[in-house]
């Protein structure tokens, strides 16, 4: 069946129907998480919510996006509702950072060392690092991300060029210390 | 290049790069960048794939939304019921001012609970 006829069926509460639709786009789903919030077990929670929140509004989705963007609309709102609740909480700092630490060590454990990019990129505000992976990985135009993220394109411009800006001086300070 | 790649398959073109920062330094940054969160994905374990998963977890999904929903009745019944009380008894004791109270109560509620629920829509589902 194509997808949009499984969206159909949902829409009409198949639940065999929303069931593919999820299989076919979660480890997207997960994988785009897991760069935004750059703490793998956050990423699995925030999709499973997702999953949530799509069951309830899938009756809204209109296709005027890929269902994989609406996907990814709704992980990123929710990740940034939910920093916004935990962000000035000491514990949320040290949980970020022993994501980090696992993450590193994850990467050791595969004989890779881990990137100072992706350092440089988990220490950018969520501000700037979403519309970054969205961007330059996901390959979203401006006017996307905008409409994503409730922002206008312009802002999105600059947060990217900003954010490029950083990485590249965050860089550059780290080969000469 | 990323095989999860959302929309033209190249993650990356180099006439969205700002012009202050474009050069080829700035472009094997963003390369390198994207080659790193490619790599990411294999230092995890994979996620699930199976179709009884999915399905296990729309069944969960679905009861959690019912409840949720069982609850967002009681509490408008709830709000109800006590707006209908006011009123009662403040016709019973024939207080003027406490029947315009709960009969504003009573029409701004519906105007009110629309407009945050749209409100919520519109923020979070972009589509």
């Amino acid at each position: 069946m194509e997808e949009h006829e499984l969206i159909k069926a949902a829409q009409r509460g198949d639940s065999l129907s929303l069931s593919l639709l999820f299989r076919d786009h979660y480890a997207r789903l997960v994988s785009y998480l897991r760069k935004v919030t750059m703490h793998p077990q956050l990423a699995e929670d925030l999709a499973q919510e997702t999953m949530l929140k799509a069951m309830e509004k899938i009756g809204l989705y209109n296709g005027s996006s890929k269902f994989s963007s609406w996907l990814i609309t709704i992980g990123t709102r929710l990740y940034i509702d939910y920093l916004r609740r935990r962000k000035r909480e000491q514990a949320w700092q040290e949980e970020q950072q022993q994501a980090l630490r696992r993450l590193r060590w994850q990467a050791q454990a595969h004989g890779d060392e881990w990137p100072h990019l992706l350092d440089a990129l988990a220490q950018m505000p969520e501000g700037i690092r979403i519309p970054i992976v969205l961007k330059h990985y996901y390959g979203y135009t401006y006017e996307e991300i905008g409409r994503m993220l409730d922002i206008p394109a312009g802002t999105v411009k600059s947060r990217v060029s900003n954010g490029i800006l950083a990485l590249r001086k965050e860089l550059t300070d780290d080969e000469q210390g | 290049m990323s095989k999860d790649n959302a929309k033209s398959g190249t993650p990356h073109r180099s006439g969205d790069l700002p012009e202050a920062v474009a050069g080829v330094e700035e472009e094997q940054r963003i390369r390198q960048l994207q080659s790193d969160m490619e790599r990411m994905d294999s230092w995890l374990p994979p996620v699930p794939t199976e179709l009884s998963w999915f399905e296990a977890q729309v069944a969960e999904n679905g009861q959690r939304l019912r409840h949720k929903r069982r609850r967002e009745w009681l509490f408008f019944l709830l709000a109800a019921a006590v707006l209908l009380g006011g009123l009662a008894t403040a016709l019973a004791e024939d207080a003027r001012y406490l029947i315009w109270v709960q009969v504003a109560g009573l029409a701004l509620a519906p105007v009110l609970i629309y407009t945050e629920l749209r409100k919520r829509e519109g923020k979070r589902d972009g589509d």
